[in-house]
């Protein structure tokens, strides 16, 4: 059989790593009204938050296809799936609802109304249910069992406007993406431990990796850290240890592959494929094995 | 010179430029908004000066879902923030008052608070605080339906809104169309929620 040449190879390399970098083509996503938040139920699918239609959404993350949704009554912000419950928090009635996954409610978390104000985004700690929870109002994170009472708060004073969280279990570590003091630029994600004490940081004011609006955020098995920027329309990729940006997903725009206001991503454990809530263009993008590094 | 003494010097020239050639553009902001909100000068994600040539994207990034500021807001049916808003300042009204909300912008050069309407061309805009109702702690000029006698319909709904059914800047017809008497007097957006886009439900009919 005979092999391409050197030149051939390289156009094809180029052209194969171009194209896993950009929207898959058909099927075409679904059209959401405000999709928000999402996360992966433990059947694969992608559950979204809609902001606008007051929903939970439940899309194949093959197709891009609605398969259900069921109504939330208010706004639905963050969203998080473990042992069977799907956590969303409701802006509306400041709370942690949890469902099963027909879509019944079941009970709210902290015991009621006024528990979380502003539930930013929502991650599970999946070996022992704790459920950790940003107050948007409060700045800081709310750490509740899974059954409902509120265990521990973490950030106060160090938080300053947080928006999205995600967990390195690997690590046992907590990451918070945070405006920071929009006038100051000091946008940044803090890494704390379990405990709750700092444990590191990514800056965003860094000419060469900067953010400034800093949304949902993803650990890769790697520790790489994916995060999307809502102004930037990029996902942004960081080495943990030395902090650099290793690569970048998405861009501004219209077009399939481009993000408008980009609020959250998820990193598909297999398949490597990259799912971010595209909220301006209200569909969900997919990076075909966005989640592969360089 | 060294490279970033030579673009530090070219930007604060440009600057002051700037400052010198419209100044009506770099009046006060609001208290709750400074300068760094919007603009960076090192470091800053996207174009040297705007963290994002997209202002929709920028507005929301805080107004919109998971945003940090407690006023929500979605853009009114096919427009952008910037249709309404000027993000630089609130603007003197023709009257002379100061608008509100940083309604109205700087359409035709003399600094007063105008919009350039999709159906009426640029039109006069007033949006003030018209005192207090029973009920509506702020009641401001939303719809104005001539109540200040200046020959204007220029509340911030009528000044583009033609054809709508209520508070519109056409001729009252035998049919009612056009009427003023819909919940005169009172804060549209009780009803018209700025987070809905400022329709009654979503989506806007």
């Amino acid at each position: 059989m005979r092999s391409l040449g050197l030149g051939p190879r390289l156009v094809l390399c180029v052209l194969l790593t171009v194209s896993s970098a950009v929207w898959s083509g058909p099927p075409q996503p679904a059209q959401l009204g405000s999709p928000v938040r999402l996360t992966q139920a433990g059947n694969g699918n992608l559950l979204v938050t809609d902001y606008d239609a007051k929903a939970v959404v439940t899309i194949n993350p093959g197709k891009l296809n609605i398969v259900k949704r069921f109504s939330v009554a208010g706004r639905p912000l963050g969203i998080a799936w473990s042992r069977g419950r799907i956590y969303v928090g409701n802006e509306t009635t400041a709370t942690v609802e949890v469902y099963n996954p027909a879509g019944k409610w079941l009970y709210d978390l902290g015991g009621g109304k006024g528990t979380v104000k502003q539930p930013r985004d929502i991650a599970v700690e999946r070996a022992d249910g704790r459920v950790f929870v940003i107050d948007g109002e409060e700045n800081s994170v709310k750490v509740f069992d899974a059954r409902g009472p509120l265990l521990d708060v973490i950030g106060k004073g160090q938080l300053t406007n947080p928006t999205g969280i995600a967990l390195d279990t690997t690590r046992a570590q907590i990451l918070v993406s945070d405006y920071g003091d929009p006038a100051y630029g000091d946008a940044r994600i803090t890494i704390f431990d379990y405990a709750g004490n700092p444990a590191g940081e990514i800056s965003g004011a860094d000419r060469r990796k900067g953010f400034s609006r800093p949304q949902g955020l993803a650990v890769a098995d790697s520790g790489h850290v994916f995060v999307v920027d809502g102004v930037l329309g990029e996902v942004l990729v960081f080495d943990r240890v030395s902090g650099e940006r290793v690569k970048t997903l998405g861009g501004f725009g219209n077009e399939p592959g481009q993000l408008q206001l980009p609020l959250d991503v998820v990193i598909h454990p297999v398949s490597n494929d990259v799912f971010v809530t595209n909220n301006r263009l209200r569909r969900v993008e997919v990076f075909t094995r966005g989640g592969l590094l360089p | 010179m060294k490279p970033y003494a030579y673009f530090g010097t070219l930007f604060i020239t440009v600057a002051i430029a700037g400052l010198l050639a419209w100044p009506q553009e770099t009046q006060a902001l609001l208290p709750d908004h400074e300068c760094g909100f919007c603009h960076s000068v090192h470091g800053a994600p996207g174009s040297p000066l705007l963290k994002d040539a997209q202002i929709e994207a920028l507005c929301l990034s805080c107004h919109g879902p998971a945003g940090i500021s407690t006023l929500k807001a979605n853009t009114h049916v096919g427009q952008t923030c910037m249709v309404c808003h000027t993000p630089h300042d609130n603007r003197q009204n023709w009257l002379a008052g100061t608008n509100l909300k940083l309604i109205g912008r700087n359409e035709d050069g003399t600094g007063i608070a105008r919009l350039n309407t999709p159906n009426n061309g640029i039109r006069e805009v007033v949006f003030e605080s018209r005192g207090t109702n029973v009920g509506e702690p702020s009641l401001h000029s939303f719809a104005d339906a001539d109540e200040d006698g200046n020959g204007y319909k220029d509340g911030v709904c009528e000044t583009c809104h033609n054809a709508t059914k209520h508070h519109c800047n056409g001729e009252i017809t035998n049919t009612g169309q056009c009427g003023q008497v819909h919940n005169r007097g009172k804060t549209c957006t009780n009803c018209h929620e700025h987070i809905d886009g400022l329709c009654p439900s979503r989506p806007c009919p």
